[in-house]
């Protein structure tokens, strides 16, 4: 069994925000050197200050990128938006006064900075395959499919309950995006489960605005409850590298939603 | 566990470094004078 349940909810790292604050002194040095008439002053700052905050909004929609489409064929925006920060640090410096040397290093500094707080995009290490990296996206479209379709659920408990499968999804494709030789051994659960499990949802969704029986109700739960924890043992066996188990698990879930009417 | 200090050496890098230098800057255009922090300098 995995050791801990994951949250839907990711805490918001302060990163995201910090790389749009780190630069505002240079704000008021290009205010202090406009009151002074310093042109050269107030130029270099601007543009330090405006690759800074350049590099910062690239680093949020590579982060928003990273987090919704992983894999996607579109620019590494958060690799970019790393170099463009070091780029913007080593000017910085220069513009504080430090030689060109001594720039270079900031700017080293910052991108190496840059990397342990948020990573460059994966997708680089999956260039070469690219039947994976498709593949991976479309599951991460469905994960947005089920949650969307958990919205519709009235049911406080049932929506916590898609949104603990969501995560258990998110984490099961992001194992598969840090190694794609997992991508074969979850074949069958990113085909049916995903699709399975968006589709009973919306199924639920629209039957329970007909009749509200509590027969119903209890059926979805105990579904839901199933599938978590096929969730949940899929991640342990991508882990332990388990393969025969698994396709056992998925044809006893596949069996359930055939019973439920999904297939 | 790692991964957090892992981010918070990151962080502090950051700091210590595009924050720095704009502080730095932000100094010297403020006083017209090298930046000096003892050591630093």
């Amino acid at each position: 069994m995995a050791s801990s349940r994951p949250s839907r909810r990711r805490p918001i790292w302060i990163g995201g925000w910090l790389l749009f604050l780190l630069p505002l002194p240079l704000l008021w040095a290009m205010i202090i050197a406009l009151g002074k008439g310093a042109l050269a002053g107030f130029l270099s700052s601007a543009v330090a200050l405006g690759l800074l905050l350049l590099g910062a909004w690239v680093t949020r929609r590579g982060l928003y990128q990273a987090k919704r489409r992983p894999m996607s064929s579109s620019l590494p925006l958060k690799t970019i938006g790393g170099v463009i920060t070091a780029v913007g640090t080593a000017l910085t410096a220069m513009v504080a006064g430090h030689n060109p040397a001594i720039g270079i290093c900031f700017g080293g500094a910052a991108l190496l900075g840059f990397y342990l707080t948020y990573g460059f995009d994966k997708r680089l290490k999956l260039s070469n395959d690219k039947d994976v990296a498709a593949a991976l996206e479309e599951a991460y479209r469905k994960l947005e499919r089920l949650e969307a379709a958990g919205e519709n659920i009235g049911s406080r408990d049932f929506r916590e309950r898609l949104q603990r499968i969501s995560a258990w999804g998110e984490k099961i494709l992001d194992r598969i995006g840090d190694d794609p030789e997992d991508f074969r051994r979850a074949r069958k659960f990113l085909n049916v489960y995903l699709d399975g499990a968006q589709q009973v949802t919306d199924k639920f969704a629209r039957t329970r605005g007909d009749a509200n029986s509590a027969e119903l109700e209890e059926n979805f739960r105990t579904l839901l409850a199933d599938m978590e924890t096929v969730c949940e043992e899929q991640y342990q066996h991508l882990l332990d590298n388990d393969v025969v188990d698994l396709d056992v698990q998925i044809e006893v879930l596949t069996t359930r939603l055939k019973r439920e009417g999904v297939y | 566990m790692s991964s957090m200090l892992t981010k918070l050496l990151g962080v502090v890098l950051l700091l210590s470094t595009t924050g720095l230098a704009s502080c730095q800057a932000m100094w010297v255009k403020a006083l017209h004078v090298p930046f000096s922090f003892g050591f630093w300098n």
